[in-house]
């Protein structure tokens, strides 16, 4: 799994690498468009065009039914059962499409998710590093384990142990921009985790787990920890990342979210796709 | 492919069961469903509350609005008339004797069933036009499918004119109307259910011909006969040959000649004329044809492919014409593919106006045609929707005929029983065209010596169509029964009978050889449309069905005839051509002649012919005489697939009148049924109306 994360990661990296030194809603506006790309022809060759097309003719049927025989308030009525039973036929017939657009789509939100949920630390910024291991017994230097950051990365405050040792903090301060390798040492094994400091937008990963397929899947932006490292997780607690469209801050999963939907309106005809 | 999605499901939902809710999102398809799923949702619930919130303040506002019925006299809620168009009552009996219409006759055992006198002449746009009004032909204005244009004697459609504006702007190409066209009705009268519509009782109306451009009313009516196709004519189908050239224009039709490349045709849909062009240029469509090697082949239009078997209809095909940067115009049209080797034979119906989104509105309100094709797919639209001069010119066979002309049937059908579980209180009205259609192509084949057995087609196959059209018209008729109430008004009406069709009857050729008439340069024959006569000379001359135009001066642009002369003239005419004598049969032609102003006194008299004729059975006006030519020959045979007719005498050719009441009339005529259903609904009858109420809307006990 970590080599195909490996893979996935590389060819994300490429597609964002243009945008990592412009503001994010480009590389936002970018991957929303990919998506539509690639999902519009998937949606149309795994479903059932003409079903969705005709239910969706019966719905606006009803629903001029409503207008037209306004004054008998059971045709109304019957018309308004009708709708919803053709909106339920409707998600139906969306069903199967949509078991196949969800695991690329569920790729593309957590490579965008990846880049966009975080920012780097800011030269100067601090954020607290958390480890959290299998047994609190099993540490190198004197009981609370080592954790040494490279130039440029600065550990200011000594380990601080809680829930009897399981768990160990400590607060970091970014000192220039770069890529580092921030190590967590217990008496036989030596844990890596990226720290990245800087402006560029680029891949963040707030936290490294122990290998399984779903947390690989879910978390691909570092190798999982070994099964034997004696580490449940190794975090470090980014600030949130933020994308501004006409001054307004808003969610990058909200304005990806309109911003597919837009493309998707946009490229409906030219992909003679029904939705 | 059942597992493939069953694994993947459950992967996925494996998958997402640790993704947190913000990720729940998977791409614009997913949005798509939402957002319209629960727009949808919304939209019903919306609704909902606002029908039950307002509906009470609405029934008030409608009560004080509408007028008031006499509520004494009103004894029923619900009338349906179902309209089919030339069923003949001599076959009916027949048939209900023989005990293969069980529905009608039970209507006939337990209500009435009677002959429907029709109107003078018996034409189905002039019969229908005073089914709607419950008046005559001189106060409705419509005398025939065709009219005459005074100034330049050229016909034009009785019941629509469509009027340009007559200013335009002239950019490059283009030449841009200023203001809109507007479609005329010239049919005159009131409909009487926008009568019904004043006192808030609601009508659903379909197909009734003559309602086109719809009129507003309280309720919803789809349009009939004479809405125009695509092109603006009354039906024009296409016919593809690659076989020998034979690119004529075909009566109804027209013929394209395409080349075969291999298995490949490279052609075009010829679409109507594009009025915004300078040059009015016809907008065409390309068509590429790809045989493959079966008995299939792949039609290509832009956006969309049909796999078309041969010997099969294809559904129905959108098409979309372009006029200019965004102006679009569309259409429907179905294709038959006849032969693909070694010559490629294919048919296209006219190209009918689409229902869902209409360049001209063909239904009141202009949405109800949209909801119809929402609700139950494309349907024909135009007028005249049978293809009777496609299988006329042999165009297509009788199955061919057959297929599309039941195909049409059942989409009116479901119309009609939409409009019966929508219309719980009020009228309904369908009118089905089938029942007119069908006889007119194959009442040759109930005939022994009818001329248009020269076509070579094996009689015994057709020999039982007719008989099968009236069994399939009376087992509507009984689904009809089984969804009304017991206390519901059921009419099954006809606005004429049918009779064979074996000679035609060309006037202006009698009328030449008799003097009435004149041709230019010494000429024996005319072409159509009056292009040889010699007006100057000419006192008499007919065109279209049924009728004698007296050329009057002061009315006719080169009229010869003086209003005194006039009425002389009217009078010769009439007692020579009352009993004319077919010498070459020995038969009768024609049975009456009727001179307009001794039956009808209404205000548009005058647009009317002076002279109606009233053909004997087995007779009508001929091809050439309804077309204004003059032939060599006053008699022809007949010898069309159009076999065929009712422009006869209307005492010939009365209509059914079935009706689930008693109704003591003996003598019921179509003008009556207007004012019948207005007293059924307690409605004060206008004294305008030439008919009288049917059916007796006084109780016992309100008599006492």
């Amino acid at each position: 799994m970590n080599t195909i994360n490996y893979v996935i990661n590389s060819i994300f990296d490429l597609f964002f690498s243009p945008f990592s030194s412009i503001d994010p809603i480009y590389g936002l506006c970018a991957v929303s468009f990919l998506t539509t790309v690639i999902m519009l022809p998937i949606f149309k060759y795994t479903s059932n065009q003409e079903a969705i097309r005709r239910t969706k003719s019966r719905i606006m049927g009803h629903l001029l039914e409503v207008r037209l025989f306004k004054d008998d308030i059971r045709t109304v009525l019957s018309a308004q059962k009708n709708m919803l039973k053709y909106n339920m036929i409707y998600l139906k017939h969306m069903m199967k499409p949509l078991m196949f657009v969800m695991l690329p789509v569920v790729v593309i939100i957590i490579q965008t998710g990846l880049r966009y949920e975080y920012r780097p630390l800011h030269p100067g910024e601090t954020a607290i590093v958390k480890v959290k291991l299998d047994n609190p017994g099993n540490l190198a230097g004197g009981g609370s384990g080592v954790l040494t950051a490279p130039e440029g990365l600065k550990i200011e405050t000594p380990p601080l142990r809680v829930n009897g040792g399981e768990e160990i903090y400590w607060r970091i301060r970014a000192e220039k921009d770069g890529d580092y390798d921030l190590k967590f040492r217990t008496i036989d094994k030596e844990v890596s985790k990226r720290v990245v400091v800087g402006e560029k937008l680029t891949r963040i990963s707030p936290e490294v787990l122990k290998g399984g397929l779903v947390n690989s899947f879910l978390y691909p932006g570092e190798p999982s920890l070994s099964g034997d490292s004696g580490m449940e997780y190794f975090e470090i607690a980014y600030p949130y990342g933020t994308v501004a469209l006409f001054g307004w801050k808003i969610h990058w999963l909200v304005l990806f979210f309109i911003l597919s939907l837009v493309f998707g309106f946009l490229l409906l005809k030219p992909f003679r796709v029904s939705v | 492919m059942k597992k493939i999605v069953i694994l993947l499901t459950l992967s996925v939902l494996l998958m997402l069961s640790g993704v947190e809710d913000v990720q729940a999102y998977i791409g614009p398809g997913a949005g798509f469903a939402f957002i319209s799923s629960f727009f949808i949702l919304l939209v019903s619930v919306l609704l909902a509350i606002m029908t039950i919130l307002f509906w009470p303040l609405s029934l008030v506002i409608r009560s004080l609005k509408i007028k008031k019925r006499s509520s004494l006299r009103h004894d029923t809620t619900r009338i349906i008339i179902v309209g089919l168009d030339g069923l003949d009552p001599d076959l009916a009996t027949r048939y209900m004797q023989e005990g293969k219409l069980p529905n009608l006759s039970k209507i006939s055992n337990t209500g009435t069933f009677k002959k429907l006198r029709t109107t003078l002449p018996p034409i189905s746009p002039v019969a229908w036009s005073t089914f709607t009004t419950g008046v005559d032909p001189s106060r409705h204005n419509i005398f025939d499918f065709l009219n005459r244009d005074l100034r330049t004697y050229l016909p034009e459609l009785s019941s629509t004119k469509i009027e340009t504006g007559s200013r335009s702007l002239s950019i490059g190409k283009y030449s841009i109307p200023l203001g809109k066209p507007s479609v005329k009705l010239l049919r005159k009268g009131k409909p009487f259910w926008s009568l019904l519509g004043k006192y808030g009782i609601f009508s659903a109306i379909i197909r009734v011909p003559i309602t086109y451009p719809p009129e507003k009313l309280g309720g919803v009516l789809l349009s009939g006969m004479c809405v125009p196709d695509l092109k603006g004519t009354q039906g024009t189908f296409t016919s593809y040959t690659s076989g020998n050239d034979s690119s004529e224009k075909k009566t109804g039709g027209v013929q394209i000649q395409v080349k075969r490349d291999g298995d490949r045709i490279k052609t075009y849909i010829p679409g109507p004329d594009n009025s915004l062009l300078k040059n009015n240029e016809e907008m065409r469509i390309p068509l590429n044809i790809t045989i493959n090697g079966g008995d299939e082949a792949v039609l290509e239009i832009p956006k969309e492919k049909i796999r078309l078997k041969k010997d099969t209809y294809s559904p129905w095909v959108k098409l979309t014409f372009s006029a200019g940067p965004g102006v679009k115009i569309r259409g429907i049209c179905r294709f038959y593919i006849k032969e693909l080797k070694p010559d490629f034979d294919m048919y296209m119906t006219p190209i009918n106006i689409d229902p869902e989104s209409p360049s001209l509105p063909i239904s009141s309100p202009y949405s109800y045609s949209v909801y119809l094709a929402k609700i139950m797919g494309s349907y024909a639209t135009l007028g005249l929707a049978e293809y009777t001069w496609a299988l006329n010119e042999r165009v297509i066979d009788e199955d061919i005929f057959l297929e599309q002309a039941y195909d049409h049937h059942e989409e009116r059908e479901a119309m009609l029983f939409n409009a019966l579980d929508k219309t719980k209180n009020g009228l309904c009205v369908c009118v089905f065209d089938t029942t007119d259609r069908i006889q007119h192509m194959f009442m040759r084949f109930i005939a022994e010596d009818h001329p248009a057995h020269a076509i070579d087609v094996a009689r015994e196959a057709y020999a039982d169509t007719i008989e099968q059209l009236y069994i399939r018209m009376d087992e509507m008729i009984g689904r009809v029964m089984k969804s009304i109430n017991k206390d519901d008004v059921l009419m099954v009406i006809s606005d004429h009978g049918f009779k064979q069709f074996k000679r035609g009857v060309n006037l202006n050729s009698w009328l030449y050889k008799n003097g009435y008439l004149a041709l230019k340069d010494g000429k024996e024959t005319g072409d159509d449309w009056f292009r040889d006569i010699d007006w100057e000379n000419t006192r008499a001359y007919t065109f279209g069905l049924s009728g004698i135009y007296i050329s009057e001066k002061g009315r006719e642009a080169k009229g010869v005839v003086s209003a005194a002369e006039k009425e002389e003239l009217k009078a010769e005419l009439i007692s020579r051509l009352r009993g004319l004598p077919d010498d070459e049969t020995g038969g009768t032609a024609i049975k009456e002649v009727y001179d307009i102003t001794e039956h009808y006194d209404g205000p548009y008299r005058e647009n009317g012919p002076d002279l109606i004729i009233g053909y004997n059975e087995g007779y009508r006006a001929s091809w050439g005489a309804a077309v204004g030519s003059v032939n060599a020959h006053i008699f022809e045979d007949n010898n069309k697939s159009w076999s065929g007719d009712h422009c006869m005498d209307p005492s010939l050719v009365p209509g059914v009148f079935f009706c689930n009441r008693n109704v003591q009339d003996d003598n019921p005529h179509i003008k009556d049924i207007a004012p019948t259903v207005l007293d059924l609904f307690g409605v004060e009858i206008p004294p305008y109306m030439n008919g009288k109420p049917l059916i007796s809307t006084i109780k016992p006990e309100d008599q006492r």
